[in-house]
């Protein structure tokens, strides 16, 4: 039944979601062509507009994929979808494995329409190849990540999927428990109270894991304010930062490490998995359509 | 025995009792007629039944089970609300269905299409109410179903649809099952009920067969209906 589910899913939102990668992907094209014959104003504007596409496709995926995730759970045709003879808990995953794909796919796009364009365009001499080549190692040396790169990659690739897992849990999660009987009185304005509750704690959290949680990046800089080295260190930042202020170091001038706390990414897929699992659980056993 | 079985049925809307104490019995193999004024609580019922409401007391049980994965597979729900996407055409609801209900008979349900005229490829979104709850309708009684639950399936359509959802209805209704049938257009249908329940702001007010009343009351369905729910109206 799952694989049912998906495929459902997929065919629901594949009406509307490639059209919008389908725009930034014709605006690269304009702007490959316009650049190759010299129009420089169409170019141009071609361009902004596909930078501007490549943001809004994100937000817009997003957007309609959260949209999707109300309407087909908690408006009319919730009627059709809770009647499923389903586990409750599947509508939940199968809606978060598409709107997962979804989401990496417009930053996938993104991505490849702009390498794209800096091949084709941006890179046309060896030298400036080798200009973008050398930036990126000199940021591997300046973060000590140059023997470390599988690692570097590995943990962008987990900080997108986290980002995106959260993103969706957080909305899940409001929309559900906004969509719980003792808030149908409130209609639409139940999920986006309870988001801006539930965001408003998860930063209090967030800032409070960054500060005190023992693990962070120590940035160590020379007198002049030049950047001599990032190590992870197992210290927390609110003590770094009240030693700073006590001795005044940082105002001096005398070049005192400074540790940024990185707990939040421990913590943040930790916080992912519990709100699409409470929201699995609450949808099982609490919902109840208006 | 008894294929649905509602004991003590309680459910509030905040302060408002919707459901009080409401026991009740059906057998397979009738159609019941769950009559009552707007607002009684037949929908809720209903919904409680298909499992789309779970913040209620009591006892539902639905061939011997709580709502649950089991009674949606036997239990054929047409709910008041179109519940289908606007960009689905009847032949993409016809394969969801197919997909996810082992009783779905796809030629029962493009015989019916063609029997209410409507086309197989238009968007639902372009249909009138009417087709819309025709398709609903078809969807619903193509299944081979142990339970039918129909909320309203006649609520905004004219009287000559009325009278083809009906013959519909009777034709594709199983012998063994049972099907509620929830409405106040009681003249309309109360000649295809073995049963009828009143339900009143939440209370039983009668579970009859449809020949006891006649010979009891020497009343029609409707006509015990008004007396039972009569409103006085100063002007």
């Amino acid at each position: 039944m799952f694989g049912k589910l998906v495929k459902h899913e997929f065919r629901a939102t594949a009406r509307i979601i490639p059209f919008v990668y389908l725009v930034t992907i014709f605006l690269a094209v304009v702007h490959i062509i316009t650049t190759r014959f010299n129009l420089g104003v169409v170019s141009k504007i071609s361009l902004v507009l596909m930078v501007i596409m490549c943001v809004v496709q994100v937000a817009v995926t997003f957007i309609l994929l959260i949209w999707r995730y109300y309407k087909n759970n908690y408006s009319s045709e919730a009627y059709l979808t809770h009647t499923l003879p389903v586990h409750p808990s599947l509508l939940l995953w199968s809606k978060y494995l598409v709107a997962f794909i979804w989401s990496l796919l417009s930053i996938l796009v993104g991505i490849a329409v702009v390498g794209a364009i800096v091949l084709t365009d941006l890179v046309k001499t060896a030298d400036k190849l080798g200009t973008i080549s050398q930036g990126y190692r000199t940021i591997l040396m300046e973060t000590g990540m140059t023997n470390h790169q599988t690692a570097l990659w590995l943990i962008i690739i987990g900080l997108v999927v986290v980002t995106i897992s959260l993103a969706l849990a957080e909305m899940y999660f409001a929309i559900t428990v906004g969509s719980l009987s003792k808030m149908h009185s409130l209609g639409i304005g139940g999920p986006i109270l309870i988001y801006f509750a539930e965001y408003t704690a998860l930063q209090i959290i967030n800032i409070i894991v960054v500060l005190f949680i023992p693990l962070g990046v120590r940035i160590s800089t020379a007198a002049d304010g030049s950047l001599t080295g990032a190590k992870m260190v197992f210290q927390n930042m609110y003590s770094n930062l009240t030693s700073i202020t006590q001795t005044g170091a940082l105002a001096a001038g005398q070049g005192e490490d400074l540790i940024i706390g990185i707990g939040q990414y421990i913590l943040l897929p930790l916080v992912a998995i519990g709100l699409l699992f409470w929201t699995a659980r609450i949808i099982t056993r609490r919902t109840s359509l208006k | 025995m008894s294929i649905i079985e509602v004991k003590n049925l309680n459910k509030k809307f905040g302060s408002n009792l919707v459901l009080n104490d409401l026991s009740l019995k059906f057998e397979a193999g009738k159609i019941v007629g769950l009559l009552g004024p707007n607002g009684c609580g037949k929908s809720t019922l209903l919904k409680i039944m298909a499992g789309l409401t779970s913040d209620y007391e009591g006892v539902v049980l639905l061939d011997g089970h709580s709502p649950d994965i089991h009674t949606k597979a036997i239990t054929s729900y047409l709910p008041e609300k179109t519940y289908l996407s606007g960009w689905m055409r009847p032949i993409d609801a016809f394969d969801y269905f197919a997909d996810f209900y082992s009783d779905f008979d796809r030629v029962k349900a493009l015989e019916m299409l063609k029997q209410f005229r409507l086309d197989e490829k238009m968007p639902i979104k372009n249909m009138s109410k009417g087709m819309q709850e025709k398709l609903q309708l078809i969807l619903v009684m193509a299944r081979k179903a142990k339970i039918y639950l129909l909320d309203e399936p006649m609520g905004g359509v004219d009287p000559a649809t009325r009278s083809a959802i009906l013959d519909v209805t009777l034709k594709q209704y199983q012998e063994d099952s049972l099907m509620i049938f929830a409405t106040h257009l009681i003249a309309d249908v109360e000649k295809i009920f073995d049963s009828v329940v009143f339900l009143g702001f939440g209370e039983l007010k009668l579970f009859e067969e449809v020949d006891t009343i006649r010979e009891k009351y020497g009343k029609s369905v409707d006509e015990l209906f008004r007396e039972v729910f009569a409103c006085s109206v100063s002007l």
